[in-house]
């Protein structure tokens, strides 16, 4: 098994005794597109902040392509997270340089023709841009990276439909036979369908990891009633 | 990697202080060009003689020696401010999103930092000294004349007596600059590692920090002071300037003292600062 | 854009279907080469896997068939073509008559009640 992104038994405990994570396993084949869906405080974040080596785990390893979480993995993983990460006072021109800089496998063509797309002028400064358009300049410089891994952080959470239907469509234009993306969102029944697998996990403990469809004819169900069943509070 | 971490760096914190910079330099200028024009018909030929019966001219004058003060502040404390908010911004709050997740070294991106400021720190002075230069119309011949006036009549010039000193100090201050950079990127690190609130954590540090390392430095200084040149009254033409001598000798050394001192104490905190970054990052 | 897809049944199945009635109704002819996997699934805005599933599926049933270098193509076999949409028709009729079942006609009601409205829609 050509294993991309394997977590094993990774536990991480917060102050006051919360665990985030409860010795969470698993491990993803490449060519997928999996959907990492629970609800808030779930332990998602956590965990997409593990195998982006910006949280420590308690115990357990994380290797992402056989390598141990460090310079060689960030290397190959493309990451988006929720939040806007860049500097407000760089223009985008200049962003789209940083990123040429450090990554080697950055495509500054297909960056700026989805820019061009999107109608973003590229000498306006981030602080200038709209919170929504700055999103969407955040998701095109993380999609025109040539990575194996692509980690996507609610990618459509609080974006219109249209800009939605151009995220997702991106997302399957780029998909990778080889890589492997881990979508995180609550908004299941947007994304069900460009998923091939989905997992659940509640409290930091893994739930449920299977094939969407087979799920579906498991189930009777769509992932999105499913998933409301077992969330039910 | 390195160049290009300090080329973002550099970009991001120079705008402010060049601004700044500039700013102080300009002051300098205008204050010595009105103290001239002032001075007119007064005897002194070194700046500073202000006729002060002009009533709205000193008044002038003193708006811009006060705003020059201000300015001075400003980029004196402005570049430690400002590189300590970079650190903190870029390593602790959203962006560290990024920067945290590119495949590039712990070690690169502090590395990166602590030479952003040293180059702005020693920028800092020279600035500074050229400013007063500019004040008190102090030119560069002036400077060299004086280095090479004999003063004692052994034939010693300036240089040859205090040279050694004034390289000492030098180093002294670049070395000083360095250590505070990296105390203060320390005390943020340690604020976030061991203190849930991050600011307030790195400022007891800081305050914790430089008391350990006043004391110590003071320890030292009392070693020195113990020695002969400091403890005996000179009785005699001849042994007070033996006695400066001394003085000189035994400063010199307490400052060398000094820098080794620092140097451990910086480097100390270097390495910690490198392993908290790899090890113990626990972004929010 | 996206195909009409809901969330409740297996998509691969769905897709089938789709393609079926695609060739049906004459979006695809027989012989013609189907785009790629990718083009289709990003068409239909649905996973790459799940459509390559749909496409080997229908490779089976003889639909569809693959020549190695070339891509896919829609079956030239006539026969093939002509039980597809038999088979289609089936369904649809299987699924109104359970319809009107549950309304309370009988089979040979309903057939009069066709019978009735195609004489004067003159279909």
């Amino acid at each position: 098994m050509n294993s991309l992104l394997e977590v094993r038994g990774v536990s991480k405990i917060y102050k006051h005794n919360k665990m985030a994570l409860n010795n969470f396993s698993i491990n993803l084949e490449g060519g997928q597109i999996v959907g990492l869906l629970g609800p808030n405080g779930s332990g998602k974040s956590t965990l997409i902040k593990m195998i982006n080596g910006l949280l420590v785990p308690n115990s357990g390893m994380i290797y992402v392509d056989g390598k141990p979480v460090g310079i060689d993995t960030k290397k190959i993983i493309s990451y988006l997270p929720e939040r806007t990460y860049f500097d407000k006072q760089q223009t985008v021109k200049e962003l789209l340089s940083y990123f040429a800089d450090f990554y080697e496998d950055f495509d500054m063509k297909k960056a700026e023709a989805m820019l061009a797309d999107l109608g973003v002028n590229q000498n306006a400064k981030m602080k200038e841009l709209s919170k929504g358009t700055q999103e969407k300049v955040q998701l095109v410089l993380v999609m025109s990276r040539k990575a194996l891994l692509y980690i996507l952080d609610e990618p459509i959470g609080g974006v219109d439909p249209a800009a939605r239907d151009y995220i997702l469509n991106t997302i399957l234009k780029n998909y990778n036979p080889n890589g492997l993306v881990l979508i995180s969102t609550h908004l299941i029944s947007d994304v069900e369908n460009t998923l091939d697998r989905v997992i659940f996990i509640k409290n930091g403990e893994l739930i449920l990891n299977e094939n969407a469809d087979d799920l579906r004819v498991q189930r009777r169900n769509s992932v999105d009633e499913i998933f409301r069943e077992v969330f039910a509070c | 990697m390195l160049g290009k971490l300090l080329k973002y760096d550099m970009k991001a914190i120079s705008k402010f202080l060049i601004i700044v910079h500039a700013a102080l330099l300009g002051v300098a200028v205008i204050i010595s060009f009105m103290a001239s024009y002032y001075s007119k018909g007064s005897k002194s030929n070194t700046s500073f003689s202000v006729n002060l019966e002009n009533g709205i001219g000193s008044a002038i004058f003193l708006i811009l020696i006060i705003i020059a003060i201000v300015i001075f502040i400003g980029a004196y404390y402005g570049t430690y401010i400002i590189s300590a908010s970079r650190y903190y911004k870029n390593i602790y709050s959203d962006e560290g999103y990024l920067l945290n997740t590119l495949p590039v070294s712990k070690d690169k991106i502090l590395l990166s930092k602590i030479i952003m400021a040293t180059i702005w720190g020693i920028a800092d002075i020279v600035v500074i000294i050229i400013s007063f230069m500019i004040l008190f119309k102090v030119t560069p011949s002036k400077i060299s004349s004086v280095l090479r006036t004999a003063v004692t009549s052994d034939g010693e010039t300036f240089w040859s007596m205090w040279g050694s000193l004034i390289i000492v100090l030098i180093v002294t201050f670049i070395i000083q600059t360095i250590v505070s950079i990296i105390t203060i990127y320390f005390s943020i690190t340690i604020g976030d590692v061991f203190f849930g609130h991050r600011v307030v954590g790195a400022i007891v540090s800081y305050v914790v920090i430089s008391f350990i390392v006043g004391i110590t430095s003071g320890l030292i200084s009392a070693g020195f002071s113990s020695s002969h040149a400091f403890n005996h009254e000179p009785d005699s033409m001849e042994a007070a300037v033996k006695a400066m001598q001394g003085i000189k000798v035994v400063g010199t050394r307490l400052m060398i003292a000094e820098i080794v001192f620092m140097i451990i104490i910086g480097a100390v905190m270097y390495f910690l600062t490198r392993y908290m970054l790899n090890k113990k990052l626990n972004l929010e | 854009m996206a195909w009409n897809i809901n969330n409740y049944s297996p998509v691969y199945m769905q897709l089938m279907q789709i393609i079926s009635w695609d060739i049906i109704k004459g979006k695809f002819k027989a012989g013609d080469k189907l785009p790629s996997v990718r083009d289709l699934a990003v068409e239909a805005s649905v996973n790459p896997n799940t459509m390559q599933k749909a496409l080997s599926e229908l490779e089976r049933t003889g639909i569809v068939y693959s020549k190695r270098t070339s891509g896919r193509f829609i079956t030239e076999d006539g026969e093939v073509i002509k039980k597809l949409k038999v088979d289609l028709a089936r369904k649809e009729i299987e699924d109104f008559l359970d319809k009107m079942n549950n309304m309370g006609f009988s089979g040979s009601d309903t057939l009069e009640l066709i019978s009735k409205i195609v004489s004067e829609g003159g279909k």
